[in-house]
């Protein structure tokens, strides 16, 4: 069966004052009809970038290379009209810059509507209807007056259900969501979780989860996609990865969460940052930071490979972790030294 | 502490950057590029051409007059001998001139009451809306003829008043930027950190509206030289034998249409066509220079 | 005691008009922060959860003077924040900062991201002129950002990038007191835990006092001494994190805190929760009688009727009705069990 979506070896190079900055490097990724694929990885990995991509709107001087297939078409060679009429009943993304989308000078109410009746024609007064069915189906309270009220009136969290509203009005077959509930508390967030499970189930929508919550994944993804310096390093079904990540990063991010129910002096962090992605890299980009690195890791580059089925990690140790790691690295990931005297 | 840490001091060049990014986005619009180097030739020649030429705009020499463009004349002559690609020059020099210093003067005022209005709000944006209405409603060619009349023709009083009655539209889209832009959270921030009224209105939101600006800024062009011409065609402009474009394309009317005299309509009526594009090309560039976030389509 | 209170809320009340119909008439007004007493010590950290439109950034706005209250007083240091004028602003604003909630539409998309953050150097003159390029480098490694980000503009960062930004910009004045508005909802769980350690060890040297406003309950547990949870702009508990975490004495609370995803698959997909379910509330005409009754699964008649005011008990505080026969209860749902 072909995937719904199909990425295969993606480039995108920014051109920078600094030279030419690689923010996704050869990145393949498969959703299948009705699958929900988590994305986590560090901040700046390139999840959005490639988000973007998707959806044709990315911005600034970007060469893209690869092909990202929807239902057998390749989006990045098609033609601008046809690809811009995918995007809302096909295709539709929750945008992580909520103010890059809403329209500040009119209301949400008119820009769902406008939405709607874009792709699905009706009365005005029909679309109205829909927007504020949408508006309250993500937890807007008073839906009848606030469909009046422009963007700034919101709170954060709610101007960002105002954006899945806006991106779920027209019943998309795939979903890209960029961290769609960071912004939201918990309750919410369970709300809206259960509301794209809802979907999933009865449109099989696919859905592209970006996010950082691990939680949040735990409960709604069926594989999970880890992103770190451009590449993907593992991928695999969801309790594999959580029960046993094959790859150090994955590893750290699991042992870096707070939970409720254990409260250490210290978070232990992930020492360390993004390599620069101006420089080429020759090994592994996690090698700096890695508490499993060796010299080969600085030398050659891991490519992503399958571990057991399903289960691919990107890391020339994966064989050995579920071993347990070497020494801890009791490092302070942050140190405030540069902290100036007042 | 890891080694990513050491990264060498590196000075914040502010603004440098950025000119450099706009230049960058400029020239990737090649009608901008073309329009700029349009624009550059023409006020090169307007400037200097009449120096390089043998002859005198306002001289005059029957013995070769109305005579179609030939090497000698290159824009042909017109009905007193003198030469029009002199006068074409000689005119859009003042022309140039008028409709910059126009444009330069609404923008003034318009940015500045419609940023004011934008940024205050309240009472006083009711105030300076009200203002904007007025000169709107003004019969402006009346109170233009007037305001010659009682001033007398010549530069200043011929821009100002062409200014006077062009800035509302840019005091208009300049106040709604800064009523949207007043909003976001950005400025917040700014306010936050102790950053003053004024620094915001300059350094955060006009970067903003700068936008709407450039494109009424365009328009204004057309416009001045549009209304420069109207004005001598009343007789209210500049005087003969000062060549302006719109008044050698005044004059030419009767000699174009039952004569056949083609060159004379058709050079001064190129540049301003020339000029009118150009300026719009490069509009367009502009205004995605200053756009950082602006999608190549 | 009284005197190492940095910041106090009394009464403190924020109603934003509700504007109708073409003539924009007021009808009405949201009541977004409503009759809220809070007082945050030097040093301290105190914790404000709530749902979504609860309030809370509004109340972090109210407490910087961002947003003038409409009922109440803010004093920070002893000084009346409260129509207080431009000179009294001028000299208190670099002392209180905010990490603001959208790291997209916080940064001027028009300026450099190093110009932002230097920005704050000199308007307030911070440091000599020449040491202030210097500085910016140093609030970027601070927040782990490399230091040649300081010459891209926002939209040339991640949403995670931004964040530390708006963190470097917090800081760049030197603040005693800092509102963090979701100031790491954007960060990846390593960097958070990064961050997270920062902001401790700047506590732990400078002393600096931090409201950290936040959805994620266990890092609200981990990160601060208070936690106050906020409902429809009342403080409905307040407590030592732990408590609140552990014990929660309100049925909201608990509800937070049973809602709270647990990265393990198995044992998430499996957990049973206290799914609130009933009509969701306007800010702009709240409920009589208690704010959480209308989703409320423990309501009574009373609290349909009376409004329970915030009673101190051993520990915090906690305003339910019913919040002594339900402790058992509570702390039940809360270990999921
Ligand atoms: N227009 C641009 N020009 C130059 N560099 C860019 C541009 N857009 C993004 N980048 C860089 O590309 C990298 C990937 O960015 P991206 O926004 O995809 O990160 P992300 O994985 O979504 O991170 P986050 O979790 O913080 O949102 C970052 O290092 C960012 O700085
Ligand atoms: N400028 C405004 N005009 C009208 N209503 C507003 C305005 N700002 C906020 N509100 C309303 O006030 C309430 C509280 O908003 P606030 O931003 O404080 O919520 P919050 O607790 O920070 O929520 P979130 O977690 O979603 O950011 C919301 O109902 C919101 O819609
Ligand atoms: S390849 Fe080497 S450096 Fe990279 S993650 Fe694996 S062990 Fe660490
Ligand atoms: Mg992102
Ligand atoms: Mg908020």
């Amino acid at each position: 069966m072909t995937p719904l979506l199909d990425i295969t070896d993606l480039s995108i190079r920014f051109r920078t004052d600094d030279g030419e900055l690689r923010a996704v490097d050869g990145v393949s990724l498969q959703v299948a009809e009705g699958e929900v694929l988590g994305v986590v990885g560090e901040s700046g990995s390139g999840k959005s970038v490639t988000a973007l991509t998707v959806m044709g709107l990315l911005a600034g001087d970007a060469a893209v290379t690869g092909q990202v297939r929807y239902r057998g078409a390749d989006l990045l060679t098609m033609d601008p009209t046809k690809r811009r009429a995918l995007c809302g009943p096909e295709l539709a993304m929750v945008y992580q810059d909520s103010m890059a989308v809403l329209n500040p000078t009119m209301t949400v109410g008119r820009q769902i509507a406008m939405v709607v009746r874009h792709h699905r024609g009706g009365t005005k007064k029909a679309a109205m209807e829909r927007a504020a069915e949408m508006l309250d189906l993500v937890g807007i309270p008073d839906v009848r007056a606030r469909v009046a009220d422009y963007p700034h009136q919101f709170s954060g969290g709610q101007r960002q259900r105002i954006l899945i509203a806006l991106a779920l009005c027209c019943e998309p077959r795939l979903l890209i969501a960029d961290e769609p509930t960071t912004a939201l508390d918990v309750t919410v967030q369970a709300q809206i979780v259960e509301l794209v499970r809802k979907l999933r189930s009865e449109l099989g929508m696919a859905v592209v989860w970006v996010t950082h919550d691990l939680g949040v994944l735990a409960g709604l993804a069926d594989s999970v996609a880890v992103m770190y310096a451009g590449r993907v390093v593992e991928r695999g079904p969801v309790d594999t990865i959580y029960a046993g990540p094959r790859h150090p990063y994955t590893e750290g991010l699991l042992r870096s969460l707070p939970r409720l129910d254990a409260a250490g002096e210290r978070l232990t962090a992930i020492p360390g940052g993004l390599p620069d992605l101006t420089q080429p890299i020759p090994g592994c980009a996690f090698s700096p930071r890695c508490g499993w690195s060796t010299e080969h890791c600085t030398e050659e580059r891991p490519d992503l490979h399958e571990i057991e089925t399903l289960h691919a990690s990107a890391c020339f140790r994966a064989a050995e972790l579920p071993a347990g790691l070497p020494a801890d690295p009791d490092e302070p990931a942050v140190r405030p030294v540069e902290v100036m005297h007042r | 502490m890891s080694s990513a840490l050491v990264t060498p001091a590196v000075p914040v060049v502010r603004s440098a950057r950025g000119r450099f990014e706009a230049w960058r986005r400029f020239r990737r619009h090649r009608m901008a590029v073309l329009g700029l180097a349009v624009l550059a030739t023409i006020a090169l020649a307007v400037l200097v051409g009449p120096l390089l030429i043998g002859y005198d705009s306002e001289t005059i020499a029957l013995a070769s007059k109305n005579q179609p463009p030939s090497l000698a004349h290159l824009m042909g002559t017109d009905e007193l001998g003198r030469d029009q690609l002199v006068r074409v020059l000689d005119g859009g020099r003042l022309t140039l001139s008028v409709a910059v210093s126009a444009v330069v003067f609404s923008l003034v005022v318009g940015v500045v009451v419609g940023a004011v209005a934008g940024y205050v709000g309240g009472a006083l944006d009711n105030v300076l809306m009200r203002v904007v209405d007025v000169f709107y409603s003004l019969p402006s060619l009346f109170v233009v003829i007037l305001l010659v009349i009682l001033v007398g023709a010549g530069f200043w009083p011929i821009v100002t008043a062409i200014a006077l009655f062009s800035w509302m539209n840019t005091a208009r889209l300049v106040r709604a930027s800064y009523l949207t832009l007043k909003q976001r959270e950005f400025v917040e921030a700014a306010r936050g950190t102790g950053v003053g009224h004024l620094r915001i209105a300059v350094r955060h939101i006009l970067p903003g509206a700068l936008g709407p600006i450039i494109v009424t800024a365009t328009l204004g062009i057309a416009a001045a030289i549009l209304s420069e011409s109207a004005l001598s065609f009343l007789g209210l402009g500049f005087q003969p034998p000062q060549a302006t474009w719109g008044g050698l394309l005044y004059e030419a009317q009767r000699p174009v249409v039952s004569l056949g005299h083609w060159w004379r309509g058709l050079f001064p009526g190129l540049m301003i066509f020339l000029v009118v594009l150009s300026v719009n090309y490069v509009g367009d560039g502009l205004r995605d220079a200053v756009d950082p976030k602006r999608r190549r389509s | 005691m009284t005197d190492d209170v940095l910041v106090r809320a009394s009464g403190v009340g924020k109603h934003f008009p509700v504007r109708r119909g073409v003539l924009r008439r007021t009808a009405g007004a949201v009541r977004a922060v409503d009759g809220v007493d809070l007082d945050i010590h030097r040093g301290e950290i105190v914790g404000l959860v709530g749902e979504s439109g609860s309030g809370k950034s509004t109340l972090g706005r109210v407490l910087l003077r961002l947003l003038e209250p409409t009922a109440g007083a803010v004093t920070f240091d002893g000084t009346d924040l409260t129509g207080a004028d431009r000179h009294v602003l001028r000299r208190v604003r670099p002392r209180m900062q905010m990490v603001f909630q959208d790291p997209y539409s916080s940064l001027n998309p028009w300026m450099t991201v190093g110009a932002t953050v230097r920005e704050a150097l000199d308007v307030n003159g911070i440091g000599a002129q020449a040491g202030r390029d210097r500085r910016v480098g140093e609030l970027f490694d601070l927040v782990r950002l490399d230091r040649r980000m300081v010459e891209r503009m926002p939209h040339e960062l991640s949403g995670g990038q931004r964040q530390r930004v708006g963190i470097a910009r917090a800081l760049a004045t030197e603040p005693e007191f800092v509102v963090a508005d979701e100031a790491i909802a954007a960060l990846d769980v390593s960097v958070q835990a990064q961050i997270v350690n920062l902001l401790r060890d700047l506590r732990a040297e400078l002393g600096l006092t931090y409201l950290f406003i936040t959805h994620d309950l266990a890092m609200a547990r981990y990160l601060c001494d208070r936690i106050a949870v906020l409902q429809l702009g009342r403080i409905v508990e307040i407590g030592p994190a732990a408590d609140v975490a552990e014990r929660p004495r309100h049925p909201y609370t608990a509800a937070l805190l049973s809602a709270v995803p647990l990265p393990d698959p198995p044992r998430e997909r499996a957990r049973t929760r206290l799914v609130l379910s009933g009509e969701l509330p306007s800010p702009a005409a709240p409920p009589p009688g208690c704010r959480f009754h209308t989703r409320c699964p423990f309501a009574t008649d009373v609290c349909r009727t009376q409004e329970p005011v915030l009673t101190s008990e051993s520990s915090g505080a906690v305003a339910c009705h019913h919040h002594n026969e339900l402790a058992a209860e509570l702390h039940a749902i809360t270990t999921g069990s």
